[in-house]
């Protein structure tokens, strides 16, 4: 109760939805097992979790879309499936799924809903030019919906559900897979919205994202493992978070490993990250030493949402496991020597350029990354590089092998790991490995260490007979993982590894990520999470066909084009954002809670300085005020925004 | 050479160990290709028949004579025909034939005996439901047999009234002597249910090749097995023998079924016949394989099959006889190896003819299906363009 906002405690004493002891299970499996939850108006709850937890179904049965096997949904004081058809219309919803009509413009789409909820002529005109004004689609209303792009799709479903003025919204998963200006655009619709009193239920596999929620539930198994405030979750924890920096990190982590202390222990290109508990003083000593002998900096930094989520389910059980003694069965590679070398790619389908002219070169043994949204170009690019894709034209070198005369020469020294799990769910986790070891051509001796290699790392040394399909998320991706390794690529190329997994997982794939890295094998990764781009030595930006960008993370969030960033922790958050979006400072404030992030901007006289004077002009009284890190997603608006900026300035001289 | 080779018998091993094993797994495609060759052979061969039996029929008899009653006594001891009601009206036969209760009327004239006695010409109406147009076409050719019987009858009786000691010789006679040979019992359903069986060979071999490309676009496997430096022939050899072994076991079973519940004689070689399923079961991947190449979706597959196997079928003659279409048609079938698959399948099981009879047709088959298979190998790409 302590972290609930003081102020919507006093706008409302009631919540607007409430929801008690919901269960549902589909066949034997439970997808939902006992969910409580309230929220009040006003108020941006989160709902955080992995693929399968359980939140699409939580979101159908708080909507009326799925009757709960037991358990009792209320809005504003009346039952759900009682008065489905009165309460309906202070609903709104957003699936996952695209709900829009393809061949419909983005006005008639629009209009389309307008009419479905019943909502007058002028009201929907008013509205209809409100809503296009503030998703910036007004560009765009004769375009048809199936000619958007991702994020300009999820903008416009959004706008379709508010063309009614609902008291509750729900948003299933609204910014997966979009590009990070959609969703800063994205979340500024929904605080207008929370200004005006209503309440929305968001879920999100996201962390860094849980974190703009006044709330958030953590969502495990198809229960919620706690629920409060983001910064009251993360004071509950019995942990301190320390930072080791330095060149030689990765040798610290696997100094870590071998002591079997690892499993606290995330590295971080060239920075270690690790979780010390509360009376733990081995642990912090151990580090010390480490880090005086590897010449590393130590310090002690926040703990964020997804440390907090994964020390909950380390209390639960679910522990991260260990890597298999005796490292991986492959040889020792040489690092450093340019392994991958692209020149001006580019790969048109039809007229559109997918890929539009890019070029970057990777060394061996390094994990580079690969960021982008949906569409922006990124599998296309790995599915040439592995020679699934012929390019149009450009210079391509991978492995020594040049891409567009002999691809099928590539074939045998890389590994692939794609987006979607491509083993034989019919096939069991033993045959699935044989499979592979056959095409490749691993026996004897050699295929008796990598199967057991596999399987430690994996932990299904019991379950070898298990069909594959039952096996859960986390262990299907390290399995898949497995058999694109059997034969000791010198390269791995990884399509979002790890969309989807729970967090506890993707620490697990990382740490093989680094593994692998340390024997030289060079890793080729693309992500959605901002938060796993840190991990890459290198990361490059792709967005729209293009390298926007490219980097060691450090260095980018150093850059110039980057703003800096004020955290503002206001009394009154809602007012304060009101105040300030409305009068100067549009578009750079972003609600973090009951926290303001305030972007600065020499250019429009928007420094530190003028933030303190307006907020005195506006009555803000502040709590705290300090600078905040940027972090990835901070550092990809900035790069795409002067990306645009200069395509609008480059078109407009050309044509005057 | 000896590491290429291990190295390909390896790969070969465990893509087809994966193939079978996912085949046997998918219970739903194990029940299709069982059924198919096992009890819609039977039910086909039982039900389905282009003989002519137990027509409904209604009796308007106005003439009530001796004549007349020998005239419907004919019709009821054929067998072919079911007397289901006497009428007093020709409204009401009508009525009854477009209800559908009756399926042929016949109307004897109140000047039906009369007329036989003066020597003039007496007439029955039969009025049949053309529906079914084949139906009641042999319908009426068995009543005009039936009729025709009836006046040489009644000729034979007049005369024999007349000239008694003479009467046998006066009326000349044809007497048809009709022999349907290799199907002397002339059972439709042995001929249809083996014509089934071919076709089924044909529409699942090209069905599972496709789908087994597809179902692994679908999955997201196949890129990953694009990935590996496995070759292209490879994987297509991979790909085919299990279907090839799977057809040459069913079309086993199929024969089985058709000798045991349909007493279908086998008069030549079985093994022949086996050994040539082979190249008219490669023509059939060929065509599962380009179909694959087309499509993205196990759906497009089957819609696609739906488009390419339909014509292919009813040009092949196992619907309609070769010799009754257009000439242009007629002139198609040479391209397409169900032609000649059906006309060894006949030879083995009926004719009882040897490869001497048909040799031509086996080479014929084995050149078309080997083409179509390099056509369909050149065209697959490891590649997802």
């Amino acid at each position: 109760m302590e972290g609930r906002d003081s102020l919507h405690r006093e706008a409302s004493q009631e919540p607007v939805l409430r929801a008690k002891g919901l269960k549902k299970a589909y066949g034997k499996t439970l997808a939902v097992d006992g969910v409580d939850l309230e929220v009040y108006p006003g108020e941006a709850f989160g709902l955080v979790g992995p693929d399968g937890a359980g939140k699409t179904t939580t979101i159908k049965m708080l909507v009326g879309l799925i009757k709960p096997d037991s358990g009792s949904v209320a809005i504003q004081g009346q039952d759900l499936h009682e008065n489905l058809k009165a309460i309906k219309p202070v609903l709104g919803y957003m699936s996952q799924e695209f709900t829009l009509y393809p061949t419909l413009s983005v006005a008639e789409n629009l209009r389309f809903f307008a009419r479905a909820y019943r909502v007058p002529d002028a009201e929907e005109r008013e509205r209809t030019n409100d809503l296009l004004a503030f998703s910036r689609l007004g560009p765009f209303r004769s375009r048809y919906a199936g000619r958007l792009s991702g994020g300009m799709k999820k903008k416009l479903a959004l706008s379709c559900a508010l063309i009614h003025t609902p008291k509750v919204l729900f948003l299933d998963e609204p910014t997966t897979g979009v590009d990070p200006v959609s969703r800063q655009d994205f979340w500024l619709l929904l605080y207008e919205l929370l200004a005006q009193g209503v309440a929305i239920l968001v879920s999100t596999p996201y962390m860094d994202e849980a974190e703009r929620c006044n709330r958030v539930a953590l969502m495990h198994e198809g229960r919620l493992l706690t629920t409060d405030t983001p910064r009251a979750l993360c004071n509950a924890s019995t942990s301190k978070i320390f930072e080791l920096r330095g060149e030689r990190a990765s040798e610290a982590f696997f100094r870590l490993h071998q002591a079997q202390t690892s499993e606290r222990a995330e590295l971080y290109g060239r920075k270690l990250s690790v979780r010390v508990e509360d009376g733990q003083q081995g642990l912090k000593e151990e580090l010390e030493r480490i880090a005086e002998e590897k010449r590393l900096e130590v310090t002690q930094v926040p703990l964020l949402l997804e440390d907090r989520f994964v020390e909950i389910l380390e209390a639960k059980g679910h522990k991260k496991r260990p890597m298999p003694p005796g490292g991986l069965p492959f040889r020792q590679r040489e690092k450093g020597k340019p392994c991958i070398e692209v020149e001006g790619l580019y790969k048109y389908f039809g007229d559109f350029a997918a890929v539009d002219g890019i070029s970057f070169e990777v060394a061996q043994g390094e994990v580079f990354g690969f960021l982008g949204p949906n569409g922006a170009g990124k599998s296309t690019t790995i599915s040439m590089l592995i020679g699934l894709l012929h390019a149009s034209r450009g210079h391509m070198n991978v492995s020594g092998v040049d891409m567009l005369k002999t691809p099928e020469m590539v074939k045998g020294r890389i590994g692939y790991m794609s987006q979607i799990f491509s083993l034989y769910g019919d096939l069991t986790v033993m045959e699935n490995i044989e499979l592979y070891a056959g095409i490749y051509g691993v026996t004897g001796g050699m295929f008796q260490a990598r199967k057991r290699w596999v399987l430690g790392m994996t932990g299904l040394e019991r379950f070898e007979r298990q069909m594959t399909r039952s096996l859960s998320m986390g262990y299907k991706q390290r399995l898949a993982l497995g058999c694109a390794l059997m034969h000791d690529p010198e390269i791995v190329f990884l399509d979002e590894p790890t969309a989807g997994v729970d967090p506890v997982s993707r620490r697990e794939f990382f740490d093989l990520i680094a593994a692998m890295a340390e024997k030289g094998i060079t890793v080729f990764v693309t992500t959605h999470y901002m938060d796993e781009a840190e991990r890459c030595e290198r990361i490059a930006l792709m967005y729209s066909g293009k390298i926007i960008t490219m980097g060691t993370p450090d260095t980018l969030k150093a850059a110039k084009e980057v703003p800096k960033i004020v955290e503002v922790h206001p009394e009154d958050p809602i007012a304060a954002y009101n105040a300030l979006s409305k009068d100067g400072w549009e578009g750079g404030i972003h609600l973090f809670g009951e926290r303001l992030h305030v972007s600065l901007d020499e250019a429009k006289g928007r420094d530190e300085q003028s933030l303190r004077r307006d907020l005195e002009r506006f009555r803000i009284r502040t709590i705290e005020m300090n600078a905040a890190k940027p972090t990835m997603e901070d550092v990809f608006v900035a790069f795409i925004l002067q990306y645009e900026r200069a395509k609008n300035q480059g078109s407009s001289e050309t044509f005057p | 050479m000896k590491r290429r080779l291990v190295l390909f018998s390896a790969q070969v091993y465990v893509l087809l160990k994966k193939e079978m094993l996912q085949f046997l797994r998918d219970k739903v495609l194990l029940f299709i290709v069982l059924f198919t060759f096992t009890a819609n052979i039977v039910i086909l061969g039982k039900a389905f028949t282009l003989e002519v039996k137990n027509v409904p029929t209604a009796l308007y008899d106005m003439s009530k004579t001796h004549e007349s009653r020998l005239l419907v006594e004919g019709f009821r001891a054929s067998g072919r025909f079911r007397f289901v009601k006497e009428i007093d009206s020709l409204q009401e036969g009508d009525r009854l034939l477009s209800k559908g209760d009756i399926s042929l009327i016949i109307a004897i004239p109140a000047d039906f005996a009369r007329n036989l006695r003066k020597g003039a010409s007496a007439k029955v109406l039969l009025s049949t439901d053309g529906t079914d147009s084949n139906q009641a076409l042999i319908a009426l050719s068995y009543a005009a047999s039936i009729t025709g019987t009836f006046f040489t009858e009644t000729l034979e009786e007049r005369l024999s009234l007349l000239i008694p000691a003479m009467a046998k010789g006066l009326v000349p006679q044809i007497e048809e002597k009709i022999r349907v040979r290799y199907n002397a019992n002339r059972i439709d359903e042995r001929y249809l249910s083996l014509m089934e069986m071919c076709r089924a060979a044909f529409a699942i071999c090209v069905i599972l090749t496709a789908a087994s490309i597809v179902r692994e676009k679908e999955a997201g496997t196949a890129a990953q097995l694009y990935v590996t430096p496995i070759s292209k022939t490879t994987l297509l050899i991979g790909k085919i023998v299990p279907v090839i072994a799977i057809l040459m076991v069913a079309l086993f079973i199929g024969t089985l079924f058709n000798i045991v519940f349909l007493d279908t004689p086998i008069r030549g070689s079985y093994p022949i016949f086996w050994a040539l399923s082979i190249p008219f079961l490669l023509f059939s991947v060929a065509i599962g394989l380009l179909l694959a190449d087309f499509s993205r979706t196990f759906q497009q597959v089957l819609l696609g099959a739906f488009l390419v196997l339909m014509p292919i079928m009813f040009i092949s003659g196992s619907l309609v006889p070769i010799e009754t279409m257009p000439k242009v048609l007629q002139q198609l079938t040479y391209f397409f190896p169900l032609r000649y698959y059906l006309n060894i399948t006949t030879g083995v099981f009926f004719r009882g003819v040897g490869i001497g009879s048909f040799w031509a047709d086996a080479l014929i088959m084995t050149g078309l299906g080997l083409l179509a298979f390099s056509v369909s190998v050149w065209f697959f790409r490891k590649s997802l363009d």
